[in-house]
């Protein structure tokens, strides 16, 4: 499989959604294959099963139906003392449904900043953010985003499962044991449920952060970095059961990372931002079905993707 | 003394509190190995020592220093006045009976105070909790109060007041309010602590979030401030009596007394009762915190 050509600069901004629904991201979108199914269905819960009628599942391996994260022209500025200090300028693109979308680019840029902003946490200052047809505010109220972020904050007076179980507290929500039982499963944490976080390895806090942000079965999952902190390995066996409960939730995903491998390990759609303020430099598509990620990883188009990313990363400076 | 067995005292009853909510110190490449999470690995990574030498560390702190007092009163360098620990004994075994009535109304206004105190204390941090604006006031109010020099508070406040065992209580509460203010004002910001980040993205009430979290997040800063609030009751109560808050009876009033009439042992006596006692309020605040500090570790 050959790689598609990445497309380039700030024109990208004005070539990401359409008023129809559907994207118009020229050249990689028109590279994604065909749909397939997921590998998810057979050792877990479906998504049907799981939430009815809260997760349709994943259209495509690589997450092709339309969009259910769509950023258009969005700014955002930090008030300072003389005005505002632009974090955000004018950045565009679309996350199909059961996708996974990785925003990369230099430290400082303002991806946190952009996630905190599909979040809800932050209002923009112009443009708009469409999730799953309701606006980031209103997906916040409807306690439909789940959110893991840099440091995982898990509360050291509470279990594991109690951690997980936490969004239901906070949002005033009935415990669904079963979906947590179900989480605890994914993840590997079942014999670990009634441990505290200090018991735990960084991977599995890192992983109880994640059955967190998945709990109250949100419609995005927002990750902000948040396997920055590990060793290569756990990272990267973390990255793969990322790809395995995304598929087994048909969650749609939108995750921040510095690692050029990680986001073209994970994601169907790289985001490359350019440096402070914070503006879309280039956007690629990965077309690679989830379940050959794994072999992909050693390939030379895997190779290739990289270098065409770094590459990217380096012209946005 | 009594300032000086309060770190004794806090050796005795266990670590200093966390800082905050804490996380685990394992390595990212496996869990905490079950052992070392049992003998109490900290946050940082370095294992507590074990009980048996936390013991004896703990109780060589609380003999050494009798047996310095004892050196050096045993040396005669400080002259007649420095009673040694065994003839301070002595001396409060013989007068126990003229002791502990002067000091039922300073242990009454106390733990009177200190009552009032964790009342203020309990509805204070759900108070500041939901209505952060206050925090503010309240490093103000304690850096006011705080300013106020205790000894000369009280013969004002005899001014308005009848003198006894309310006068004392008020000056005791009043010394016990600066580091419960700071307190409240450190927990108002420790119960926020991650609120713009979960408690936002869950639409989270205050008072949910306090009950859920935030509480917790304040147990290290009601701890140290419980630690600083007790013993400071005390020392208010004594010094009330030192300025003639009740003019009759008081432990502060027999420390005056003895000190008039050239009753070293009685003063020294007077002092290691005042010492018990401050260890007792230490133990009241250990018993109180101990469970929390327990389960947020």
């Amino acid at each position: 499989m050959s790689m598609a050509p990445p497309t380039t600069g700030r024109a990208q901004t004005g070539g990401t959604a359409t008023a129809s629904g559907g994207t118009d991201v020229p050249g990689p979108r028109s590279a994604m294959p065909e749909p397939a199914p997921t590998s998810a269905s057979a050792s877990a819960p479906t998504s049907a099963a799981a939430g009815p009628g809260r997760y349709p599942a994943p259209a495509v391996a690589g997450g092709a139906g339309p969009p259910v994260l769509r950023v258009d022209g969005v700014s955002f500025g930090y008030p300072g003392r003389r005005g505002a200090v632009t974090a955000v300028d004018d950045v565009s693109f679309t996350v199909p449904v059961g996708g996974i979308g990785v925003l990369v680019g230099p430290s400082g840029c303002g991806k946190s900043t952009l996630l905190r902003l599909v979040a809800g946490l932050l209002e923009p200052t112009a443009g708009t953010i469409d999730v799953a047809g309701v606006s980031p505010a209103q997906l916040r109220r409807a306690r439909r985003a789940g959110f893991a972020f840099q440091d995982p904050g898990l509360l050291s007076w509470r279990s594991v499962r109690r951690n997980i179980e936490l969004p239901f507290d906070l949002a005033r929500l009935p415990k669904d044991r079963a979906w947590v039982d179900h989480l605890l499963e994914i993840t590997g944490l079942a014999d670990w449920a009634g441990r505290r976080p200090r018991e735990l390895s960084g991977g599995m806090r890192q992983r109880v952060a994640l059955a967190r942000a998945l709990a109250t079965r949100p419609d995005v999952l927002l990750l902000d970095e948040p396997f920055g902190a590990l060793d290569e390995i756990t990272r990267a066996d973390l990255n793969f059961e990322l790809l395995r409960i995304l598929s087994d939730t048909g969650t749609t995903c939108l995750l921040v990372t510095h690692s050029v491998d990680e986001a073209v390990l994970l994601a169907d759609t790289v985001v490359v931002l350019g440096p402070r303020p914070c503006s879309v430099h280039a956007v690629h598509e990965v077309p690679v079905p989830r379940p050959d990620r794994r072999e992909q990883r050693d390939s030379a188009e895997f190779a290739a993707r990289c270098r065409a990313i770094r590459a990217a990363l380096e012209g946005a400076r | 003394m009594t300032a000086a067995a309060a770190p004794a005292a806090a050796a005795a009853s266990g670590p200093a509190p966390p800082t905050g909510p804490r996380q685990g110190s394992a390595s990212a490449s496996g869990p905490s190995p079950a052992p070392a999470s049992r003998r109490g690995a900290g946050a940082a990574g370095v294992a507590r020592p074990p009980l048996p030498v936390r013991v004896l560390v703990a109780a060589v702190a609380v003999v050494a220093l009798p047996a310095l007092w004892a050196a050096l009163a045993a040396t005669g360098w400080l002259g007649a006045g420095l009673i040694g620990p065994a003839a301070t004994v002595r001396a409060l075994h013989d007068q126990w009976s003229m002791i502990w009535w002067n000091a039922e109304p300073t242990l009454t206004a106390t733990f009177t105070g200190v009552g009032i105190l964790l009342a203020v204390t309990a509805v204070g941090v759900v108070v500041v909790a939901a209505v952060p604006a206050l925090t503010p006031a309240l490093g103000g109010a304690s850096v006011v109060i705080g300013s106020l020099p205790l000894i000369t508070v009280t013969p004002a406040l005899a001014l308005v007041m009848t003198r006894g065992q309310t006068l004392v209580t008020t000056v005791t509460v009043l010394s016990g309010l600066v580091p419960v203010a700071a307190m409240l004002a450190g927990s108002a910001l420790a119960t926020a602590r991650g609120r713009d980040e979960l408690g936002a993205l869950y639409s989270t009430g205050r008072l949910r979030w306090w009950w859920h979290v935030g509480f917790w997040n304040s147990v290290p800063v009601i701890d140290l401030g419980l630690r600083a609030m007790l013993p400071a009751c005390f020392v208010g109560a004594i010094v009330a009596e030192w300025s003639g808050a009740t003019g009759t009876r008081g432990l502060g009033q027999v420390m005056v007394n003895a000190l008039f009439s050239y009753q070293p042992e009685v003063l020294w006596a007077a002092l290691l009762l005042a010492a018990l006692a401050a260890l007792v309020l230490f133990a009241l605040a250990a018993a109180l915190m101990t469970p929390l500090r327990r389960r947020i570790r």
